[in-house]
């Protein structure tokens, strides 16, 4: 009679993991996520601020829950430990590699913004103006020529068209990054002193116009472009 | 430069998540909630299963529990597992992520100076639901709910919908707790099996939510939205590429009032109003989210109806205003 033989080591340590309380683990990593987006500083490079409160409370509640359920539920064979081993290696990857989106490249696959319901910008000096004022500014007037000359010190990435023009831009988000859409101002960059893509700047000039086959057109002639670290939140809301 | 793609869709990824994953919470707690309190079975059966009444019901009940539609799967889910009637459930589905107060107020936020998307949204939104509601129900619950979920129904139906074979194995009509093992904690169970069986939705629903995120954001950094909108114009081809985005996008409908704002002058007004009703029922994102309910063949069904009836509330939106 044919005695079973001993189970192989991959049998062993399936038995084992399945074991493990998967629902409860993904949850917990899934609420330490949420938590440590907050506390990282991430949800700033993802999504609007008016969110945050949500994807807090929604954490905490995850770790309660969590917490609570490690304390009651007993080893069950019959959870959903597929879906839970891929909330945990999500959950943990999220943590290790943090957002590091290509604005420039963001940017490229979308329309540009629309700016009504934004503060106006039209009663400041020209030198107070940020892009977004400009942009609404020169968007709005039938006559650019009537700021020709003004000066201009405005921060935002350097965006590489789809043609190779490298612009100064600003995302604008209302929800998160997957709605985010861009403005922008030409830029004549001084001799030899063109940002690379997604490097954010400080351009120092003033506004001039171009006479392109399209009509005039409004572009910053750079006098001083200093490069300068991404904001916090390095988008308009 | 494939590494900048991928870094963007990365962090497209982690936005959509964090941004979603709350409103899953929420969804799924109001359905461990509702499975804990609200009574199953005989109540939940005398809602209505009138085509016109269950639908109207089910999109009065969305306005009750506002949920976008990460969050009102699960509500509906839990609804057609309790036993209700499917029209009610149906109606609940389809009309909760567009008829609800927030969306409403964020529609409002968004066109002030457009008051004809405050009545036609949430009117086409509820044609919609009435439309898909009343196609399924006149189909067999087999043909169209995925086989986890009609066994769970199954335990909630009266004695008489059952076979006879079922009826004398005292699987349709039970209440003894046994027999449901950690299926539908009701009334009358402890929360810690309530509680534990949320968790098992919550994490199962999670996964789901990943993949459906994960072709999202790749879908929105491959994809230039430029292509799309340059058809803007047409009235025709306008309404059909503002429907691929609102399937692409995949954002929650509480916000998307406000992304549409940032294209609404490019394209026709019939196609505004198709990305804001189709948006909401059907995107990418809550796909896998439907596969706990429907069975394939029924999602293809419902997304193929529900983009039939986007398409002509677009067209008939361009029609009266062009």
């Amino acid at each position: 009679m044919n005695q079973p033989g001993p189970p192989s080591p991959w049998s062993v340590v399936r038995r084992a993991v399945a074991r493990w309380p998967w629902p409860s683990l993904a949850l917990l990593c899934c609420g330490v996520t949420l938590v440590h987006s907050w506390s990282s500083g991430r949800l700033q490079l993802l999504m609007a601020p008016v969110f945050h409160g949500l994807v807090i409370g929604a954490g905490l509640m995850l770790l309660v829950w969590s917490v609570t359920a490690l304390v009651v539920d007993p080893p069950r064979r019959s959870t959903p430990w597929r879906a839970a081993v891929l909330v945990v290696c999500t959950s943990l990857l999220m943590v290790l590699a943090p957002p590091r989106s290509s604005f420039s490249t963001l940017a490229r696959y979308r329309p540009p913004a629309r700016l009504d319901g934004l503060a106006a910008g039209f009663a400041l000096p020209p030198e107070q103006r940020d892009l977004v004022d400009w942009v609404r500014l020169l968007r709005g007037t039938p006559q650019p020529q009537l700021f020709r000359g003004e000066p201009v010190q405005v921060e935002g990435f350097v965006l590489v068209t789809a043609t190779g023009e490298h612009h100064l831009a600003q995302l604008l988000v209302r929800c998160c990054l997957a709605d985010a859409t861009p403005v922008w101002l030409a830029v004549q960059w001084p001799a030899n002193a063109t940002p690379p893509q997604d490097q954010w700047v400080r351009v120092e000039g003033q506004m001039e116009l171009l006479d392109t086959p399209s009509g005039l057109q409004p572009v910053v002639v750079a006098h001083e472009v200093t490069a300068i670290a991404k904001p916090r939140q390095p988008f308009r809301t | 430069m494939v590494l900048d793609h991928l870094s963007t869709s990365w962090s497209v990824f982690q936005a959509l998540f964090l941004e979603a994953m709350p409103f899953l919470l929420i969804g799924v707690a109001l359905a461990t909630t509702a499975r804990h309190w609200l009574p199953t079975g005989p109540v939940l059966q005398c809602l209505p299963d009138h085509p016109l009444l269950g639908p109207l019901t089910g999109a009065a009940m969305g306005f009750a529990l506002p949920a976008c539609e990460c969050g009102n799967v699960p509500v509906a889910r839990q609804l057609v597992a309790s036993g209700s009637p499917l029209p009610t459930a149906m109606g609940f589905l389809f009309a909760a992520p567009v008829l609800n107060p927030i969306v409403l107020a964020s529609t409002w936020a968004a066109f002030p100076d457009q008051p004809w998307l405050l009545w036609a949204r949430p009117a086409a939104g509820l044609a919609m639901a009435l439309v898909v509601a009343t196609l399924l129900r006149l189909q067999q619950d087999a043909t169209i709910l995925t086989p986890n979920l009609l066994r769970e129904r199954s335990f909630h139906q009266p004695a008489g919908a059952g076979s006879l074979l079922e009826r004398s194995a005292g699987l349709i009509g039970s209440r003894d707790p046994a027999a449901l093992p950690l299926l539908s904690a009701g009334r009358g169970k402890s929360w810690r099996l309530s509680v534990l069986h949320g968790m098992d939705e919550l994490v199962k629903l999670s996964g789901l939510l990943i993949l459906g995120c994960a072709i999202a954001a790749l879908l929105q950094t491959t994809l230039p939205r430029d292509w799309l909108l340059a058809v803007g114009q047409a009235p025709t081809l306008s309404v059909l590429a503002l429907m691929v985005l609102a399937v692409v996008i995949s954002v929650c409908s509480s916000v998307d009032a406000f992304l549409a704002l940032g294209f609404a002058s490019q394209v026709t007004p019939g196609a505004l109003l198709a990305f804001l009703v189709l948006g909401p029922v059907i995107d990418v994102k809550s796909l896998g989210l439907y596969g706990t309910v429907f069975c394939r063949s029924a999602m293809v069904f419902v997304a193929l109806a529900c983009g039939v009836l986007a398409l002509l509330a677009g067209q008939w939106t361009n029609f009266l205003v062009l």
